[in-house]
């Protein structure tokens, strides 16, 4: 891709200088650590508050309980860290020009649509993953074992992290059409939290929603083919929606 | 250099050229006047590539705009009115930035940095980041980057906007000295004196067409106006009545020294004043036509007058 290189450069630099990524790393390893830590220590605040802590026999503390707490918590909360961290990058680039005078030197709308895609996908794959390892470490560390390994995290992981990349190519069509950051930001978060869960609920559409990556991704049993649809509509909406992205800025009016 | 027939543009349903026509030749520097919104920027836009149109022909360099885009914007610079930049970035790290995407070597950005810094005046401030950076800097920084790929048509919105005298008399020197080297120059600015100091010629742009397009001396050659200034060495109230007795004077107005003489018919006047300026006893200081500025032949053009 032409001139991808000066682009991916300057969009890391920009992490670097501005922390976007890194307060989402970091978001994801403290949510991946206090979930066990907080499940370790509820019997002694339940005690110290006067209740029974044999409340806490209702609460799932397997590994995979554990992780689907914080999958929880991620795409509710780390759905709303994330959105409102990346939406400056494309937002800004639009609304205050600062595209213009690399266009004018030849650089190309698709270039640096796809420099931040790919940057940002990255970030949010390696921070899903070292977030679910770090839960399922601590998982393992403060409570009993119950036979979560690795190569079924890493696999779960990935899956939580396709539908956020998904998410993330939404948003860029988004800022794309409205050229603003915050509302396309609350609109991908309507649809992730609103329409999706509605539109789950017909049976023809679940197994092409990328909604469905999520429920799949808690099961931590993986029968790819049956994934292979799901998998197959997620990538597919997922260039669409960077087509459009590009296609939107490319015909751009500039006043 | 540049050709543009029946250039038309719309946003929405207003019109903002409606069928504009100019020719801009090699080396030279074309003066775009207009008032605000008359369509300066959108023509720039236009010509650089960013915006695109609906009908018209565009011929840069020899080539049509349309589907050659990407083979220009190597041959063309632009610096718009209001230049924005990361402002995370230092000025030296923006400019490597752009020379990658020039498609430059490491060694030849390092030195392609140094002359345009050294340029524009700005190599205390490159290690700097550009959050930091004043108007002018920006200004100065777009310029850097405007001029990076050597470019033989360079496109200048409002250049000087943003600039203090100091500023503005370096961006000046900068823009001739491109001249010197052949580049050709489309700027568009609001600071006429800049652009009778600089300019070949000129075209303004008024209500999405172009009123008037003209080499600069003979427009004001064109709009000179039949008034002579007039500074005599002593009190000249006894020469009115004389004067006002030629048919071709039209008024007189005297303060102390100096006589304003208005005339019918400038060339009809030529030859007969200086004759009978020359058979009145008080000798002569000075004597000159007015000329008019570009300020009056603008205000003239843009209200029809």
């Amino acid at each position: 891709m032409k001139n991808f290189s000066p682009y991916f450069k300057k969009e890391m630099l920009e992490n670097f200088r501005t922390y976007r990524l890194l307060i989402i790393v970091v978001a994801y390893i403290l949510f991946g650590l206090m979930e066990p830590i907080m499940y370790r220590m509820l019997p002694m605040i339940l005690e110290s508050e006067g209740f029974d802590p044999a409340m806490m026999g209702m609460m799932d503390t397997s590994q995979q309980g554990l992780l689907r707490s914080y999958m929880g918590n991620l795409s509710q909360i780390g759905l709303i860290i994330v959105t409102l961290t990346v939406m400056g990058t494309l937002a800004q680039e639009l609304q205050r020009k600062y595209w213009i005078l690399p266009r004018s030197k030849g650089g190309s709308a698709a270039t640096m649509v796809l420099s931040k895609f790919f940057l940002y996908s990255s970030g949010l794959v390696a921070a899903t993953l070292v977030g679910f390892m770090v839960n399922n470490f601590y998982g393992r560390v403060l409570f009993e074992y119950t036979g979560l390994e690795l190569p079924g995290v890493i696999q779960s992981g990935l899956l939580f992290a396709l539908y956020f990349i998904f998410l993330l190519s939404l948003l860029f069509l988004l800022i794309s059409i409205i050229q603003k950051g915050i509302p396309a930001a609350l609109l991908t978060l309507f649809v992730s939290f609103l329409v999706f869960p509605l539109l789950n609920n017909f049976s023809a559409l679940q197994n092409f929603l990328p909604y469905g990556l999520i429920q799949e991704s808690a099961k931590f049993f993986f029968d790819w083919s049956s994934l292979l649809p799901v998998l197959a509509s997620t990538v597919f909406l997922t260039a669409l929606c960077l087509f459009g992205t590009i296609r939107r800025i490319k015909t751009m009016e500039i006043l | 250099m540049i050709s543009v027939k029946n250039l038309q543009k719309q946003f929405g349903k207003h019109q903002v050229l409606k069928g504009i026509d100019f020719t801009i030749n090699p080396g030279e520097i074309y003066g775009f006047l207009g008032q605000n919104g008359a369509g300066k920027t959108t023509t720039m836009n236009i010509l650089t590539g960013l915006t695109a149109y609906r009908e018209g022909d565009i011929i840069i360099d020899g080539l049509p705009l349309q589907g050659n885009i990407e083979k220009l914007q190597k041959v063309i610079g632009y610096l718009p009115e209001d230049p924005q930049f990361y402002p995370y970035m230092k000025g030296i790290e923006y400019l490597e930035y752009i020379g990658k995407i020039s498609g430059y070597t490491r060694e030849a950005i390092d030195k392609r940095n140094q002359e345009l810094l050294q340029l524009v005046n700005l190599t205390e401030a490159s290690t700097r980041r550009i959050g930091g950076y004043s108007r002018g800097m920006r200004q100065r920084l777009g310029l850097a980057v405007s001029v990076y790929n050597h470019p033989k048509i360079l496109f200048l919105d409002e250049p000087s906007s943003a600039l203090d005298p100091q500023g503005r008399r370096e961006l000046l020197d900068i823009i001739l000295g491109l001249k010197d080297e052949n580049t050709t120059i489309f700027l568009s600015t609001h600071i006429l004196s800049d652009v009778e100091k600089i300019c070949d010629r000129i075209a303004i742009l008024h209500e999405g067409t172009i009123h008037l397009e003209e080499n600069l001396e003979t427009l004001q050659e064109q709009y000179l106006q039949p008034i002579y200034e007039i500074q005599w060495e002593g009190d000249c109230r006894a020469l009115k009545e004389p004067l006002l007795q030629h048919s071709w004077v039209d008024k007189i107005n005297i303060n102390n020294n100096q006589m304003t003489l208005y005339v019918h018919d400038r060339k009809k006047s030529q030859g007969k004043l200086l004759e009978v300026l020359s058979g009145f006893p008080l000798p002569i200081i000075s004597l000159s036509l007015k000329r008019s500025s570009l300020e009056d032949i603008f205000v003239k053009v843009v209200n029809g007058r």
